[in-house]
């Protein structure tokens, strides 16, 4: 069934092949509220708001426009037909307020400010332009017809304020990070580039000149902070994720598919550093979450005893249940937790003692009358010193195991190309490196610098 | 011989305090953070660049580059040295960086005074210096033959060099001859010793040993003066002959090892060893003892 004829939105008739819409925060609310409708070549833009719910045209109405011909935007004249806009967190205040605006192919990018409600070209500003022909931006010079950019969340803040510049074909791809409010091409630095030619990024090459990106919420956190790259007509589609802030091609891995080729380590040694170089991810520890599923899997699994009720004298049954179906329906072992005893050497007895103290405490906390008959504060103190025993029992043993083992971390990526009969050099290499005089100077010049942001996640071993 | 000994850390660990007792002596002794030294090859024309205007100049590199790959690279040029040393101000304890600069092929040094100059290590592992004010001093490299003459200096006004994960490795840029956009900017690629060069080594075949401890030579328990392991790489002259006879190792060499400090090459003669352990390494010991004792 082919999809009749419209009349457009708001008054933009979408009549031309080259038009495109995108959402805008255009109040600076906080909310992709406005649809921005351009059509490129023409300099035509219109800015729509929504003023009804009704199911028609007018529903919507224009808080700016430009019509064809038009003058573009903020000095943008939007004359080519290969001009692109989109919405950009340029101020990094987690809003999508600002419209980036490049030409492929001439160095041409403007990101635009709005400065005032008015319905004319002078309600926006530019708050960075290079001209046609410009450099660009950050070291990507966009001089050639295929470039693209969009706005990707890099840092996992939530905050759509780097912009991923790149050119299928070549695998040249540039992350870029403001670091100024100037007007010039090193307001903007590389976190991440490869030149042309290039390795493209996370194994997924560029190579293809329809290969394109995108940023996406594969956590569904709430944050555009994967990439996920396709290659129409292949069949290729992989999705990023970084797992550092390396300026290298394995700073990102893929999550999906789950085989893909993945960066390879040739030496030992290199092997080794890759290890010291990955740290988890801040935001999305899947090795974490695997291994504390495991240890509360592991506690669920002690709860000890049964209750029940006789029906025999009434012609029935006799009917026993046990406490762990009733607090925990459904339980079911976590891969993992198997694990947990041979590696803190806590067995069933520890853990089931463990597990009445922390039900002891939960119904402390979620009840209003049993709480009563929980003595506190004994029953925190025991909770507390049972998890330091844990702690004490070598529990990061256990996460180790884990972290080697689990797929999407880039640690377990370079685990698994050390041969078993090389782990045991292996660990001596990476604790000799980390004994290292030159290493630990480093970590004491980076916390003298104030720059040591992450020392909590420095805590990797091999299992 | 008997030894023992004790160390007190500050409650930072920042520095530790204490005793050793070698046989019947007693010595005090504190540990801190030791200097570190990268061993660095220097070019021009690596493609690095200057972008701001000073105080803000900011250096940038490009590995993937052609320039990098393709450019005149200079061996063994600048020897580049850092130290974090504590200070205590007011019960609180702060680093402080100190740092140095070798010419290796003219000799002449350089270690900027305390307030002269800024350091940090900033998240990416980005080690810069900026001189705050001053120059350096003199280089004169102008009677160097070759590619080497054309390097004015390497001593710089800035440097920015990105440390490897481990930190044995770093690779960035400095900005000599002026500090601004105009000055020249080299590219630097340097090593420090990788610590798995250690312990006790043995050529095939051989009953003499050697040692390596905290990047230098040791020949029957004595460091070797002027030995130094500069990424894989050990070199040193001067053993007279009884230590060669120790070692088994001719009187100046290069010995190349391979990435885990198992198995090394005398680059001179092509011949190899490797790393010697338990029993073997107790006998031979002794017996350098022997000969150290001659």
């Amino acid at each position: 069934m082919a999809t009749p004829k419209g009349s457009g939105i708001g008054r933009f008739d979408l009549g031309d092949w080259r038009d495109q819409v995108f959402a805008f925060d255009y109040d600076g609310t906080g909310k992709l509220d406005h649809l921005a409708c351009y059509r490129p070549g023409t300099g035509t833009i219109w800015i729509l708001k929504k003023v009804s719910d009704s199911d028609s045209p007018e529903a919507f109405a224009a808080v700016y426009h430009q019509g064809d011909p038009g003058q573009g935007i903020a000095g943008y004249n939007l004359a080519d037909s290969r001009d692109r806009v989109f919405a950009f967190d340029s101020g990094g205040t987690g809003k999508l307020d600002h419209l980036a605006s490049y030409r492929p192919g001439t160095g041409t990018i403007w990101i635009l400010k709005k400065v005032s409600d008015n319905d004319s070209p002078d309600a926006f500003a530019a708050v960075y332009h290079q001209g046609d022909p410009g450099s660009g931006i950050g070291g990507f010079d966009l001089g050639d017809w295929r470039d693209q950019v969009f706005a990707f969340d890099y840092g996992a803040t939530g905050k759509l304020d780097h912009l991923v510049c790149y050119r299928p074909g070549t695998g040249m791809i540039r992350i870029l990070k403001k670091v100024s409010d100037s007007d010039s091409p090193d307001a903007f630095a590389a976190v991440y580039h490869q030149d042309n030619p290039g390795r493209g990024i996370g194994g997924f090459d560029l190579s293809n000149g329809g290969d394109r990106l995108f940023a996406f919420d594969y956590g569904g956190t709430g944050k555009l902070d994967h990439l996920v790259c396709y290659r129409p007509g292949t069949g290729t589609i992989w999705i990023l994720k970084k797992v550092s802030d390396n300026d290298s091609p394995d700073a990102f891995l893929p999550v999906y598919p789950t085989n893909a080729v993945l960066p390879v380590y040739t030496t030992l040694t290199a092997k080794i550093s890759a290890l010291f170089a990955a740290l988890p991810d801040h935001n999305f520890n899947v090795a974490g979450n695997a291994a504390r599923a495991a240890l509360v899997n592991r506690l669920m699994g002690c709860t000890s005893g049964t209750f029940g009720f006789d029906a025999r004298g009434a012609g029935g049954s006799l009917y026993t249940f046990s406490f762990r179906d009733q607090f925990f329906y459904g339980f079911a072992p976590d891969a993992n937790a198997g694990y947990i005893t041979p590696a803190t050497g806590l067995g069933d007895d520890w853990w089931t003692a463990f597990n009445v103290v922390v039900i002891c405490q939960a119904i402390y906390y979620v009840t209003s009358n049993t709480r009563n008959a929980v003595r506190q504060p004994d029953v925190n103190n025991q909770v507390a010193a049972l998890n330091g025993a844990l702690q004490s029992a070598h529990v990061n043993f256990f996460y180790a195991g884990v972290l080697a083992e689990t797929v999407g971390t880039r640690v377990q990526t370079v685990f698994a190309q050390i041969a078993a009969s090389d782990r045991a050099q292996a660990a001596r290499m990476y604790v000799s490196l980390l004994e290292n005089p030159a290493w630990i100077s480093a970590k004491v010049g980076q916390a003298a610098s104030g720059q040591w942001t992450d020392q909590l996640w420095n805590y990797c071993t091999i299992g | 011989m008997d030894s023992a000994g004790r160390l007190q850390f500050a409650p930072d660990l920042s520095v530790a305090q204490g005793t050793l007792t070698i046989d019947d002596n007693v010595v005090a002794v504190a540990a801190d953070l030791p200097p570190i030294t990268y061993a660095c090859a220097v070019a021009r024309n690596t493609g690095t660049y200057v972008t701001g205007v000073a105080p803000a100049l900011q250096l940038h590199w490009d590995l993937t580059s052609a320039d990098w790959d393709s450019a005149d690279w200079q061996q063994n040029v600048l020897q580049f040295t850092y130290q974090m040393q504590p200070q205590t101000i007011v019960g609180q304890t702060f680093y402080d960086f100190s740092v140095s600069f070798r010419d290796e092929q003219t000799g002449a040094t350089w270690s900027p005074a305390d307030g002269k100059f800024g350091c940090l290590i900033d998240q990416n592992s980005v080690f810069a210096m900026t001189l705050a004010s001053g120059s350096p001093p003199l280089d004169n490299r102008l009677w160097l033959a070759g590619e080497a003459g054309k390097i004015v200096t390497v001593f710089p006004y800035q440097i920015a060099l990105q440390l490897s994960a481990t930190a044995i490795d770093l690779q960035g840029a400095a900005l000599t001859v002026a500090n601004a956009q105009y000055g020249v900017t080299l590219g630097v690629s340097g090593s420090t010793a990788s610590p798995s060069i250690n312990g006790y080594y043995a050529q095939g075949g051989s009953e003499s040993n050697f040692g390596v401890h905290n990047g230098t030579l040791y020949v029957a328990g004595s460091p070797v003066m002027g030995s130094r392991l500069v990424g894989a790489k050990l070199s040193w002259q001067g053993l007279d002959a009884k230590a060669q006879q120790a070692s088994g190792l001719p009187p100046a060499g290069t010995l190349l090892f391979d990435t885990t400090g198992e198995r090394f090459t005398l680059t001179e003669t092509g011949t190899g060893g490797g790393r010697i352990v338990d029993e073997a390494a107790e006998a031979l010991i002794a017996r350098g003892a022997v000969w150290g004792g001659m």
